[in-house]
């Protein structure tokens, strides 16, 4: 009995890993756009979804898992650029309660669209492989650890493209100090498109990349979003590596205590989490400096 | 001068609502008693939305709160209708005087996520726990009205029709009283400029609290009237989509106007039903006309009339 | 080259400048000096196309061309450079990614990278030194040093330097008289914006005086020190 418990804990761990990887996308791209924008992206949780839905759309007619995974990643960058000139730049100037209005606004309007077009039976994809390979004492699925692998090898190509690249160079500059990037002839306003796009895609590849575990369904933004704004917090708006590491610690609290516990009281858990962060530390747990 | 001709709009909608059962058909008169019922609840939010100048997606939880804090009481001790009443005003009151609380020390965009987060675990916690009825929520029988020496069935949709528009007329004349009172000048401050009213030497924390106190108290009352109309009380009401819907109907309505939040209720429940004849997704809709009207008509429908109204004035 | 007529700006309500109006030709160096909260900086900013503040009214041009309302990357591509009062060296980037920062947008080969930074190397040895030290490393002069540089790099055709020798040691201030005259060498124009008159009259070729939003004196330092009710007033000499 107590090594079935044990078994079930370790199988949990993992589980906390792959689900803490999937949460990490997601927050990095929100983190990202805050960071570099100051817009909090209530519609975040959407472009999942139509990541998720793109990913599945493709797939049926290809049959090819990672194709899909590119195709979302570019349709969902695209569709965030589109969003950001439409939505966000004709209210840059005003109070931030209109840019999360008109966020809010589109993640209601993204939903019932899905919705339109794809009816309210959530859809299923396969694992791209089925092959479990023995870890430990138990079998685990190589999919989900090559999650992990996918996610680690975007932050890192993400990680070098900012530091990098010409454009990535524009974009920590903008975050550092949009005015003078703009006095130095950054086209800021592409800055921001950019990054937008960016971090929509970011989450509309964690869309397709889950969609075999928990399939794809038209609410599947609102279940991840109420994770990853705790997650953002925790770790800091702004910082890629705190989105990262707190994504970690979330996934893996949340794992972990629905099994020990119960899944209610694991979000409850981390609901207290970003209660005690917010009063404590409210610039989050992994920044060094106060922003 | 403006304040005879106020005075006299008031009294023709008011006349209006009085004879609309006469008029309107049973369905019509079903969703204007919902109509009156969720506007209560928008101009509860507009206190902290539009008067304070918080953005709360959690709204819900108080309105969810008030509903079962009614039906436990149905439910689980036989109470009548007054006790119930006050119940389910008292949990959503104690719940806003916590989260006022908080408001003092997490600000802006980090308190509306707070509030988004904390509606979303408690929907989770009614949808979970077994005494709260779980996924089927809770049925009751309605008590009767008890008014001294007779009573009267609030099953019946007229009187029902009835019981809602007093309470949501006395919601109105007291939530207009407040914000026009010295105490809802402060609030409009805390929204404007919140160090200077600190500065001038209000408590801001006490009016804080306050004001979600009064909101908490509304919106609770709002979900007390609903359940009773529904019968029963269900986690979908505490779902997120309520929130929502209360801030789109406030916005279009015109926030901070506390008149505006209830025609932008009439105005969305009416067009939703009417889009809802053609089409199956009319939230499509919906949220499409949110956005357009966060970008080109922030103000709202009321608050744009007034502004060119006082602007041709001018 | 520059010229600013009747120049309006707010910040919301607040009516900062009330009708500015001055030129500064090729390569001169041209100062607004005044007390504090006169407008100069305002000016400067409203030149450069930032925002806030909001320019309500007036005429900008360079070059002939209309850049009143021009987002402030417009104005930098057409050879205006900008060392704001803050410096607002980028922190986490190194000194080489400051400085080559604005050349990456432009675009520019290697090898001119290259030799614009030993351009820069020999005015600014120090720099040299610091290659690949993040900017918030740097003490205050060499922040300083390093905003100029990152405007020089540009070749730039005017040069707006707000409050360079705030908080530096008298020798630094020393080091920035010099970069000026340099600058003035290279037929760079200078629009600097002092509050330390002292150092102002110094380098420049012409005077302006500005108070309460408007230009008060016109003329050329000796003019100035002439003045000496002027001297009294703007100095407390």
């Amino acid at each position: 009995m107590q090594e079935q418990l044990m078994q079930e804990i370790l199988m949990q761990i993992l589980n906390g890993l792959v689900f803490g990887m999937i949460i990490a996308l997601v927050a990095s791209g929100l983190t990202l756009i805050f960071g570099i924008m100051d817009v909090i992206n209530f519609a975040h949780g959407e472009f999942y979804m139509v990541g998720a839905y793109t990913g599945w759309f493709v797939i049926g007619y290809t049959q090819n898992f990672w194709l899909a995974l590119i195709v979302a990643f570019f349709f969902v960058g695209l569709f965030g650029a589109v969003v950001e000139v439409s939505t966000l730049r004709p209210i840059r100037g005003r109070a931030p309660l209109y840019t999360l209005m008109a966020m809010f606004g589109l993640s209601i309007f993204a939903q019932q669209v899905i919705l339109m077009i794809f009816g309210p039976i959530a859809k299923e994809v396969k694992e791209p492989l089925a092959t479990k390979i023995p870890l430990f004492a138990l079998e685990y699925p190589l999919y989900r650890l090559l999650i992990v692998a996918i996610a680690l090898g975007i932050f890192i190509s993400f990680w070098a493209f900012l530091k990098k690249t010409k454009y990535g160079t524009w974009i920590r500059a903008t975050m550092q100090d949009n005015i003078m990037a703009s006095a130095l002839g950054i086209p800021v306003r592409l800055v921001y498109t950019l990054t937008f796009a960016l971090g929509c895609a970011l989450a509309a590849a964690s869309g397709v990349l889950v969609a075999p575990i928990f399939s794809v369904y038209q609410s599947m933004g609102l279940a991840v979003i109420v994770t990853t704004f705790i997650v953002v917090v925790i770790g800091g708006m702004g910082s890629l590596l705190g989105s990262i590491l707190a994504a970690i610690i979330i996934g893996e609290l949340q794992t972990v205590s629905s099994v020990l516990v119960s899944p209610t009281y694991a979000k409850i858990f981390s609901f207290l989490a970003l209660i005690g962060v917010l009063l404590i530390r409210p610039q989050g747990l992994f920044t060094i400096s106060k922003r | 001068m403006k304040h005879k001709k106020f005075s006299l709009q008031v009294l023709i909608i008011v006349m209006l609502l009085l004879a609309a059962p006469l008029v309107l058909t049973k369905y019509y008169g079903q969703l204007l008693t919902e109509i009156l019922i969720w506007g209560i609840l928008a101009m509860a939010l507009d206190l902290i939305l539009g008067y304070i100048g918080i953005i709360s997606f959690g709204h819900a939880a108080l309105f969810g709160l008030g509903a079962y804090g009614a039906a436990i009481c149905f439910v689980k001790f036989g109470s009548g209708l007054w006790l119930g009443l006050a119940f389910g005003l008292l949990v959503p009151v104690v719940f806003a005087v916590g989260v006022g609380g908080l408001s003092l020390y997490i600000k802006g965009a980090y308190f509306t996520i707070i509030t988004l987060v904390a509606a979303e675990i408690i929907h989770t916690i009614f949808l979970s726990f077994p005494i709260f009825g779980g996924e089927n929520g809770l049925n009751f029988n309605v008590p009767m009205l008890n008014l001294g020496f007779f009573s009267i069935s609030l099953t019946e949709r007229l009187h029902y029709y009835y019981f809602v528009l007093f309470f949501f007329l006395l919601s109105y004349f007291i939530c207009r009283r407040i914000t026009q009172s010295p105490m809802g000048k402060v609030f409009q401050a805390l929204k404007d400029n919140e160090e200077r009213a600190k500065a001038i030497g209000y408590d801001v924390r006490r009016y804080k609290i306050v004001a979600f106190v009064i909101s908490g108290f509304f919106s609770g009352l709002s979900g007390i009237l609903y359940v009773i109309l529904q019968r029963y009380a269900n986690p979908d009401f505490l779902h997120f989509i309520i929130s929502g819907e209360a801030v789109i109907w406030t916005l279009i309505g015109g926030m901070g106007t506390l008149f505006g939040p209830v025609v932008g209720t009439a105005f969305v429940i009416l067009l939703g039903d009417l889009l809802s004849t053609w089409m199956q997704n009319h939230l499509v809709v919906i949220g499409l006309i949110f956005i357009i009207a966060v970008i080109f008509l922030p103000k709202g429908i009321v608050g744009t009339i007034r502004s060119r109204w006082y602007a041709s004035k001018l | 080259m520059l010229t600013v007529k009747d120049l309006h700006s707010y910040y919301d309500k607040a009516h900062i400048l009330q009708g500015v109006s001055f030129n500064v030709d090729e390569g001169q160096v041209v100062c607004l000096i005044g007390k504090n909260g006169m407008g100069k900086s305002t000016t400067v900013k409203s030149i450069m196309g930032i925002a806030p503040p909001q320019i309500k009214s007036g005429q900008i041009t360079f070059d002939a061309r209309d850049i009143t309302h021009l987002a402030s990357n417009k104005v930098s591509q057409l050879g205006v450079s900008y060392v704001p009062e803050e410096r607002r060296i980028f922190p986490l980037l190194t000194v080489r990614e400051n400085l080559t920062l604005g050349l990456d947008v432009v675009g520019v080969s290697k090898d001119e990278k290259a030799k614009a930074l030993s351009r820069i190397f020999e005015y600014f040895p120090r720099i040299q030194e610091r290659l690949n030290q993040l900017g918030e490393g740097l003490s205050g002069g060499e922040q300083q040093m390093l905003a100029i540089a990152r405007a020089m790099i540009m070749k730039p055709r005017l040069i707006l330097m707000d409050e360079p020798t705030e908080g530096l040691m008298p020798l630094l201030v020393q080091e920035i008289k010099e970069i000026i005259a340099t600058l003035k060498q290279e037929r760079i124009a200078v629009l600097l914006v002092e509050q330390s008159a002292a150092m102002a009259l110094d380098v420049s070729d012409i005077v302006y005086v500005m108070e309460k939003g408007t230009i008060l004196f016109q003329g050329t330092p000796k003019t100035f020190r002439d003045d000496s009710k002027l001297m009294k007033e703007v100095l407390g000499v």
